[in-house]
């Protein structure tokens, strides 16, 4: 007889886990458990994404109106390269680890993660990274080369202030941080999972934090040799980016797209994970094609080393190199269009109970799409030619990282908010945000296509009085400062949830995977006790033992059996 | 003008090739067709094309591009398919061979990687690359000779090792992976990472090449190419030599490096389709 499986806990209480509770923030600052330094990835995030919302706010109070003189030309590079670099680094990437942190454990069945002292280093030298990145603003002048800073730009002779060394240091240490949070991650994974957790039954969001880990090991490293070269350039007088004294300025985009497109990917496959659970979970079904959602998930992260230098067209580089990267480019489509119809597919036919979590996945899926359209039209090398460097680019990479990546890490808020905090977040206050926020979202960047079609460059801080571009900028800003109110609507429901909110028990939703069986909020130790685990929806079969997965072949497991 | 279709050549020692890897198969199978047999087949094939077929030729004498295909198919394509093609039931002394071969890649399948990833780099070290393609100067057609381009036996003899150690080493590389005993194979997500690693060193090199000065590996003698095949390219080919190595490189880097993880993709997707034997044990839950 298969019993119940007994979780291991170190008997030596891990340091900081048993400080007194009173004793408030040391309590916090001292913690090396995962679930503590998941919610203060979290928190890093919500900071900054209001620092850096901020940012482009100021951009479109100064873009609102043709020749404005809200902001001189030089603040406007400072705050363009602080909103993009503040985004991607430390909103985007430490948000999907901080979820990974939180939730992998809860998961697959384990009460801590492999490194716990790791896992709290690789958080403090991320968060300190960013202060480092913002002390900029006080040392002299923030970065004020783009947000991939590109040779030679980044050089001293164009950019004097010290502001690109604070990004190369700002970076390089929250780049350390996301390595060693990414070995934690692969580590635990693949250690610490329950027994019978066969890799076959890991959920979808496991799996895509464990290729996510890989992911991260292979892309990092070139980011922070390329940014190391770039201080040596800066304070050595080295010239590996420097064209003047024999470098090259196209090396530093090859190693910033090698580690830059992956990046892509980085954030946007963890969002594929949450939204893998909340569909299914919100569907009252299990995931359509499991492993064509798991085999796609390897297949984009594979070829994500292969497309880097699509974003290199307009460069120079020939005909030659750009055909083969333009169909190489197109090729990722397939994959993502593949989990698009595998969403779909879980939706069709369900009893869905349409949540903000619910309604964040679903908009997601026009979003991203639109995202990915106007992705694959970068691929056609005329295309890009004509587009790159306008506001179509701008509008592509926002469908990409708000409508794909921060959309989906918003399903996965509302979905898990209740396992977090231990409370019920107000549906009524969700719905008000979720509808400000697409709208604003969609008048702020879909006219922005347009702006790039009819020929306006991006990261010039304002522009002259020609047709269209008037009323299509004000409607943009508009758009920008619904999505700031949607912001602090945010802000409340969150206050409203931690304040006020109805007690959540430990399984609101009738979710599948082993977060919902432990308490909510989880205790210090997660699970005593578990079940063994027969398909990939381990409490599913435990509270529906009559229609459970466990009895049915593997083929209905998945949803992989032929149907005549 | 004879068109570029038409130029098609024989030699005995690819013949010999092509017969030993038919009897071997013949006496590993007892003469009998076990099921894959048309996978082995089409690895003979392809394996008659890429020694016999105009591609040769252009390769050969002046196309690096044509070159690279020729390498790729070998490594990649003709060494798996001959691999996946090998009988199930296997007797004789080449049989057993065989099963110590698949119990030696259990032991080291990173020998293996080393073996594949080694060959398809030393074939490129410039100097090697130009030892192994025809030079001007000699006046023979290779027409059912013993082989090669060149009067100077040591020419002909790179030339013979060549097409045979890219296929030995492509047969070396996925045995671990596709070796004809399942249980000796390494475990499907090891496989992944494999394939990966190796996708990673191939797009490497085909970086190299890609991102080398024009005329690195150009060893063709253009101008006094014997068979003038150049003036038989069609007129729409601009086969400008730093074009041409542009291209070798980047069919290395692109479409090489998608075979790898086409392969990787199938194992994972078996893998994870594949019956579990847990499953058949009757499940009991706690509450």
């Amino acid at each position: 007889m298969i019993t119940d499986v007994e979780i291991p806990e170190p008997l030596a209480p891990l340091p900081g886990a048993t400080v007194n509770t009173n004793q408030g923030l040391l309590q916090w600052i001292s913690s090396v458990d995962h679930k503590q330094i998941g919610i203060m990835y979290l928190l890093m995030t919500l900071f900054y994404l209001l620092v850096g919302g901020l940012l482009a706010l100021l951009m479109r109070v100064q873009l609102m109106v043709p020749t404005n003189t809200f902001l001189a030309p030089d603040s406007y590079n400072q705050l363009f390269t602080m909103h993009g670099t503040t985004m991607i680094f430390f909103v985007l990437t430490p948000a999907i680890l901080g979820l990974a942190v939180y939730m992998v454990p809860l998961q697959i069945g384990a009460n801590e993660m492999a490194f716990p002292r790791l896992n709290a280093f690789s958080f403090w030298i991320s968060f300190f990274g960013g202060f480092l990145l913002y002390f900029s603003f006080l040392a002299g002048g923030a970065p004020d080369a783009g947000w991939f800073s590109y040779a030679p730009l980044n050089q001293t002779q164009y950019s004097a202030s010290p502001g690109i060394d604070y990004y190369c240091i700002g970076l390089l240490l929250s780049g350390i941080g996301t390595v060693g949070t990414a070995a934690n991650l692969v580590v635990t994974i693949i250690t610490l999972r329950t027994p019978s957790m066969h890799y076959r039954y890991l959920p979808v969001f496991v799996w895509m934090v464990l290729i996510d880990a890989f992911l991260i090991l292979a892309a990092f490293p070139s980011l922070n040799a390329a940014l190391v070269m770039l201080l040596v350039d800066r304070q050595l007088d080295g010239h590996f980016f420097n064209t003047d004294a024999g470098g090259s300025a196209l090396l530093w985009q090859h190693l910033f797209w090698l580690f830059g497109h992956p990046e892509v990917y980085i954030v946007v496959l963890p969002p594929f994970g949450v939204l893998s659970e909340v569909f299914q979970v919100y569907s009252r079904k299990p995931i359509f094609g499991y492993p064509f959602v798991v085999g796609s998930g390897i297949a984009i992260s594979l070829l994500a080393f292969g497309v880097w230098v699509h974003h290199m067209f307009a460069t120079g580089m020939g005909n030659t190199v750009n055909s083969f990267f333009a169909v190489s480019s197109m090729l990722i489509g397939i994959p993502t269009g593949v989990k698009v119809f595998n969403w779909l597919g879980t939706m069709y036919g369900g009893s869905i109970r349409f949540t903000t979590g619910m309604l964040f996945a679903t908009a997601f899926l026009v979003e991203f799409t639109i995202g990915g359209l106007s992705g694959i039209s970068f691929a056609i090398v005329p295309i890009d030619w004509q587009l790159t460097d306008t506001y179509y680019v701008v509008a592509h990479l926002h469908y990409v990282f708000l409508g794909g990546s921060l959309f989906g890490l918003f399903a996965g808020f509302f979905y898990w908010v209740p396992k977090i905090s231990g409370r019920l977040y107000s549906e009524t206050l969700g719905k008000w945000f979720f509808w400000l926020f697409v709208i604003g979202f969609n008048l702020t960047f879909f006219v922005q296509h347009i702006l790039g079609i009819i020929g306006m460059p991006r990261r010039v801080y304002t522009y002259p009085n020609l047709a269209g571009y008037s009323s299509l900028n004000l409607i943009s800003s508009l758009g920008a400062f619904l999505m700031g109110v949607s912001m602090l609507l945010f802000l409340y429901l969150l206050y409203d949830t931690l304040k006020r909110g109805k007690r959540a028990g430990d399984n609101p939703w009738d979710g599948y995977t082993f977060e919902w069986l432990a308490s909510s909020p989880p205790q210090l130790k997660n699970f005593t006790l578990l079940p063994p685990v027969y398909s990939f929806r381990p409490l599913h079969d435990l509270n529906h033992p009559k229609i459970g997965d466990y009895q049915k072949p593997d083929e209905e497991k998945y949803g992989t059996k032929d149907v005549d | 003008m004879t068109l570029l279709l038409y130029y098609w050549s024989f030699d005995l020692v690819s013949a010999g090739l092509l017969l030993t890897l038919s009897l071997l198969y013949g006496s590993i199978s007892g003469w009998r067709w076990q099921s894959g047999w048309r996978l082995y087949v089409a690895g003979l094939f392809l394996l008659t094309l890429v020694q016999f077929s105009p591609l040769h030729r252009l390769g050969m004498n002046c196309s690096m591009s044509a070159h690279m295909i020729s390498h790729m198919l070998l490594l990649l394509v003709i060494a798996p398919l001959l691999v996946l093609g090998l009988p199930r039931q296997r007797v004789g002394r080449a049989g057993i061979l065989m099963n110590r071969m698949s119990a030696f890649f259990q032991c080291a399948p990173w020998l293996g990687w080393l073996i594949g990833l080694g060959t398809m780099w030393f074939w490129h070290i410039p100097a090697v690359y130009a030892a192994s393609v025809a030079h001007a100067g000699a006046g023979i057609v290779p027409i059912c000779t013993l082989a090669g381009p060149s009067t100077d036996w040591r020419v002909n003899l790179v030339h013979l090792a060549h097409p045979i150690s890219l296929m030995l080493g492509g047969i070396c590389f996925v045995w671990p992976v596709l070796g004809p005993q399942p249980e000796r194979r390494i475990f499907p997500l090891t496989g992944v990472l494999y394939l990966f690693t190796a996708c990673v060193g191939c797009s490497l090199l085909g970086m190299l090449i890609t991102f080398a000065p024009a005329g690195s590996f150009h060893a063709y003698a253009v101008d006094q190419s014997y068979y003038a095949m150049l003036s038989m390219l069609p007129a729409g080919w601009q086969l400008d030599p730093s074009v041409d190595q542009q291209m070798a490189g980047l069919l290395m880097w692109v479409p090489g490096c998608l075979v790898y993880l086409t392969g990787a993709l199938w194992l994972f997707m078996t893998w994870l389709t594949s019956e579990l034997e847990v499953d058949k044990v009757a499940p009991v839950h706690l509450r």
